[in-house]
């Protein structure tokens, strides 16, 4: 019975090992794909609407105009 | 085992058939041999097929499939969704060791001679998921409509249309219409994410349920050294060096997704002048040097370009038939012409490839995986020998 109780303590020591190393594979994935659904915080740039600047060559202050898709 | 998943076990076990599958699991074994090694390859592009499907549903919360919006919403997924780069890259590149993966297990399958009756079908379907691979390939190579994405499509579709009779039908429904427009993006997307997934799953479950029916094969050269040795038990022996694998593949993934992130170029233009150095994917390679070769004019009113993709496609069907077409299978000790004919073809695959990127390293891969298999080979054959002692 002596015996067995190295073989225990190092047993443990792997399982720990292992367990560990499970855990940070199963972390490392799950988090960017967490972070990949939630919708990031900068929205996507709406396409429906562009601004165009225009700048008088006679040097008159530019002015702008704004095209919309309807 | 704790209370609770004893009852949520019990639980199941009176709904399911789980003892039978418990039955097959703890009786199914994998036969060791020289090749033995070989026989990961298909849990192998398992693994990468479903790191496609996963990736590929996450990447749909984000593309937007139209000429408009498609390259925008990439761009937008590369630069501002947390990790959409990582996602995007590892999509890309294990399609590509999906592909590569199908390849070596198709080679070696066929070398081993494993389509010899009762394992035609099996066959056939690993072919079929082969083709329906290269397709997925094809269809998504567009979807980001870049430049080079954009007028590779277009040599590509054009190609298709060069076959004889029904190349213009075959163009025209390759494209939704007579040029490479938004509607054959869309049309490549409805392909990619629905109609070949669909396929692939059917085909696929019918070869998965088919290799579990039926089992590894054992090539004939070493079914006396099989008989000899101690198969080893699927459950856990094999699944467990088959985790480890996975782990290494995933491991790959990772490293290829963040040291060489998958590049997006610029937004096709279809007013823009052709891009000057179109070259399709890497495993089409080979026939669109072969098809560089190939000189201006026309015989018995066919032009010189047909004749190539008549016999690319006469190829296909070739090796979609071989267990039907090889008769002198089951010869053990023999070299048989199937044999040569697979050699000569993986040099002329190999070799075009290579000349293709200017480069060796097609060439190094290839050697490269023939002396791994055959180092194991040695090591298993060593220690089979030590272990009959």
């Amino acid at each position: 019975m002596e015996r067995d109780v190295p073989n225990t303590r190092r047993r443990n020591i792997v399982n720990w090992l292992l367990g560990g190393s499970v855990a940070g594979l199963v972390a490392s994935v799950v988090y960017p794909l967490a972070r990949f659904v939630s919708p990031p915080e900068v929205p996507e740039a709406a396409t429906d609407q562009y601004t165009v600047n225009i700048v008088r060559k006679s040097g008159g202050a530019p002015s702008s105009i704004v095209i919309l898709r309807s | 085992m704790p209370m609770q998943v004893q009852s949520v076990y019990a639980w199941l076990r009176a709904r399911l058939p789980l003892d039978s599958v418990l039955d097959l699991a703890e009786h199914k074994t994998v036969p060791v041999h020289r090749y033995s090694i070989c026989y990961y390859l298909g849990g192998m592009t398992l693994f990468f097929f479903c790191v496609q499907v996963v990736t590929g549903i996450l990447l749909m919360l984000y593309y937007r499939p139209s000429a408009g919006e498609a390259f925008e919403s990439v761009e937008f997924l590369m630069t501002t969704v947390p990790f959409g780069w990582l996602i995007r890259s590892i999509h890309s590149w294990s399609a590509n060791l999906m592909i590569f993966f199908l390849f070596v297990h198709l080679a070696t399958v066929y070398f081993m001679k494993a389509y010899r009756p009762p394992r035609e079908m099996t066959w056939v379907t690993g072919t079929l998921l082969l083709f329906l691979a290269l397709a997925f390939g094809f269809s998504g190579y567009l979807l980001p409509w870049n430049r080079l994405a954009f007028f590779a499509t277009n040599v590509g579709t054009d190609i298709a249309g060069a076959v004889p009779v029904i190349g213009g039908y075959l163009m025209r429904f390759l494209r939704g219409g007579d040029r490479v427009t938004g509607g054959t993006l869309s049309r490549f997307y409805g392909w990619h994410v629905a109609i070949l997934p669909a396929i692939t799953t059917a085909v696929l479950g019918i070869h998965l349920l088919l290799v579990q029916i039926q089992g590894m094969s054992v090539p004939p050269s070493e079914e006396e050294t099989a008989k000899q040795r101690r198969p080893m038990k699927f459950v856990p022996n094999f699944l467990l060096r088959d985790i480890f694998g996975w782990t290494l593949a995933l491991a790959l993934l990772a490293t290829l997704a963040a040291l060489f992130p998958w590049a997006l170029g610029e937004k096709a233009d279809p007013f823009a002048p052709a891009f000057a150095d179109i070259r399709p994917e890497w495993y089409f390679m080979f026939m669109f040097e072969t098809l560089k070769f190939v000189p201006g004019g026309e015989v018995l009113g066919i032009d010189y370009e047909s004749i190539p993709i008549l016999l690319f496609g006469l190829l296909g069907l070739t090796i979609l038939l071989v267990p039907f077409l090889d008769r002198n299978a089951d010869s053990p000790g023999r070299t048989s012409t199937f044999t040569l004919l697979g050699v000569i073809l993986l040099v002329y695959v190999t070799g075009l490839t290579a000349w293709g990127y200017r480069s060796w390293l097609p060439i190094l891969i290839t050697l490269a995986l023939a002396l791994v298999i055959y180092l194991h080979g040695r090591g298993t054959g060593r220690a089979g020998r030590s272990g009959e002692k």
